[in-house]
């Protein structure tokens, strides 16, 4: 009998562990830092004209890092977004064919090797590609402006997460309603 | 003035005897002084106002005395008229140590309002002194994160990167560069006043022409220029031991922040243009900040936004070889200015000093490039990583 408590009692106790070893490892993975190696850049925005339900690529380079260690990418969304609609993300390597763009029809962009944008490493300055984001985006048919306010880019830099988000404005307007100044 | 200057050094070295807790040597009037109640910076915990390396003669690292002043917001220095005193306030002080480096950090009972720009900027003259003599370079400051763990002091303008960590200041005394300044006694001012700060202003120049912006549109788009309210320049401070002309070098910058809205015109396709616009600036002798007797040479800094508009064509664009294509049109591509255009003659000055100084256009949320493609093109970039991240940027 005293035995048999004895044995509750330790897997009472092993089972608590695990269950604050779970708390603790969610806790450190739910932790992003915020002052990170990759900057802020300058705020940009872009603005477009483009039919309804018809699909626009809209690119941006990722700053490098600052510092001498590469970042991982593992996310990159978009916020503040109204009357559009993201149909894909994905990036491309600007030392291959020349995929820098600002915009292009379409999605994906024809004639650009794409890659996935989770799990790019991007170099700091001068040590290995530049990447560009590259997103894929549809203004609804009943929004007379689709856009969106800013890109989030999450990604890791020696075992830590940061996130970063970029001052980066897409607005998608009507055939014949942007404004020309 | 030899009399003179015995006297004052015999005054210098009555008060420094007064002031036992006060490691003041007597031998040249460069020796360490402290400013009486004000914390020093090895005792204090906040974040870094100011850090850099104090050298003497040779390059070898000099002990001393560096202070921190803080100059009131420009308001109050446009106000000023020639030959009236100016509040401005010793806010830190430190000792070089023995490699000659030292950090600054503000002594927190000091009261920063009239010293604080609407944006958070404070502007500065770091001042170092020692056996070999006086130095002097401007700063400015920004304080971010208040109140946060991450509180810190940063560049001016609104950026939020790293890129906005100050750098590390060199003090060479005696020098010119950080002024050639011999830490004698000249004329000095009226008894020290606390209340008015140790600095005069000697002279003003009105309606100083500066270049703010660029735009570079090429073949397939226009471009216009905003420079808005909560823009910020950063703009040279020349620094000369006499003040009289062509005596003066460049010695840092102070930041001088707009509260108007300047549209330019916009520019058409191939065009190159500078966007200019004017500024006050002052004349200052400045003084110890003990006595107000010891000499610190004089500065010429921006006290006031005149918001003139003005600009030519520039003869040739910069080097942008990175492109990024605009596929769609027409399209605008908005870009914030940055500050990382650096005109090193942008401030028109040398009429009245000598040289030119340097200007440079600050971070704002408001202040603005619109390049407007209507036919296909690249926007170029100076960077590698091509836009947005490119400081300088022409449209081909």
């Amino acid at each position: 009998m005293r035995s048999q408590t004895r044995a509750r009692s330790l897997r009472l106790i092993a089972f608590a562990t695990a269950i604050a070893g779970v708390v603790v490892l969610l806790g450190l993975r739910s932790q992003v830092g915020q002052n990170g190696p990759v900057p802020t850049t300058q705020p940009v925005t872009v603005e477009y004209e483009y039919a309804a339900g018809q699909p626009s690529t809209w690119g941006v380079s990722i700053p490098p890092p600052e510092g001498h260690v590469a970042a991982t990418v593992t996310a990159v969304e978009l916020q503040g977004v109204t009357g559009l609609d993201v149909v894909g993300i994905q990036a491309c390597d600007t030392t291959v064919g020349g995929c820098s763009l600002v915009n292009a029809p379409g999605w994906p962009p024809s004639g650009i090797a794409t890659l996935q944008i989770e799990g790019l490493s991007i170099a700091p300055t001068g040590t290995g590609p530049v990447y560009q984001i590259l997103i894929g985006v549809s203004r609804r048919a009943d929004a007379s402006i689709g856009s969106a306010t800013a890109v989030k880019v999450t990604y890791a830099v020696g075992g830590t997460t940061y996130e970063v988000v970029e001052p980066w404005t897409l607005r998608i307007f009507a055939p014949g309603a942007m404004p020309a100044s | 003035m030899r009399g003179r200057r015995v006297i004052m050094t015999s005054v210098f070295t009555g008060l420094s005897a007064l002031w036992a807790w006060a490691p003041v040597a007597t031998a040249t009037p460069a020796a360490p002084l402290w400013v009486p109640g004000l914390a020093h910076s090895d005792h204090l915990n906040g974040p870094v106002l100011a850090e850099g390396s104090m050298y003497g003669k040779g390059g070898r690292p000099a002990s001393g005395t560096v202070y921190a002043i803080a100059w009131p917001v420009q308001s109050t220095l446009a106000a000023l008229k020639d030959g009236e005193r100016v509040k401005t306030i010793a806010i830190a002080q430190a000792a070089p140590r023995a490699d000659g480096g030292f950090k600054l950090r503000v002594d927190p009972s000091i009261p920063l309002k009239e010293y604080t720009e609407a944006d958070g900027t404070i502007n500065l003259s770091i001042r170092g002194g020692g056996a070999d003599g006086l130095a002097v370079w401007a700063v400015s400051r920004r304080m971010m994160d208040k109140g946060k763990p991450t509180e810190r002091w940063v560049e001016p303008g609104g950026g939020t990167s790293a890129s906005h960590v100050p750098q590390r200041l060199k003090l060479q005394l005696g020098q010119a560069g950080s002024a050639a300044l011999d830490g004698n006694v000249t004329v000095p001012l009226p008894a020290a006043d606390k209340q008015m700060g140790c600095e005069e202003v000697k002279a003003t120049y009105n309606q100083v022409v500066v270049a703010i912006g660029e735009t570079y549109p090429g073949p397939h788009a226009k471009a216009t220029f905003v420079y808005t309210n909560g823009q910020t320049s950063t703009l040279g401070v020349g620094v000369s031991a006499s003040g009289s002309f062509g005596s003066f070098s460049q010695g840092g910058s102070s930041t001088s922040a707009q509260a108007t809205t300047l549209q330019f015109p916009q520019k058409t396709y191939n065009s190159k243009f500078i966007y200019q616009s004017t500024f006050q600036f002052k004349k200052f002798h400045g003084y110890d900040p003990v006595f107000c007797v010891f000499d610190y040479g004089y500065e010429v800094r921006t006290t006031a936004f005149s918001g003139s508009v003005l600009g030519y064509d520039a003869c040739c664009a910069p080097s942008t070889p990175y492109p990024s294509a605009v596929n769609i049109v027409p399209t605008h591509i908005i870009k914030h200015t940055s500050n990382a255009v650096n005109w090193s003659n942008g401030v028109k000055i040398s009429a009245f000093i000598g040289i030119d100084l340097s200007s440079q256009t600050g971070y704002s949320d408001s202040a603005e490039v619109d390049f407007y493609f209507t036919a296909k093109g690249n926007l170029n970039g100076d960077v590698e990583s091509g836009y947005p991240n490119s400081a300088r940027v022409k449209g081909t």
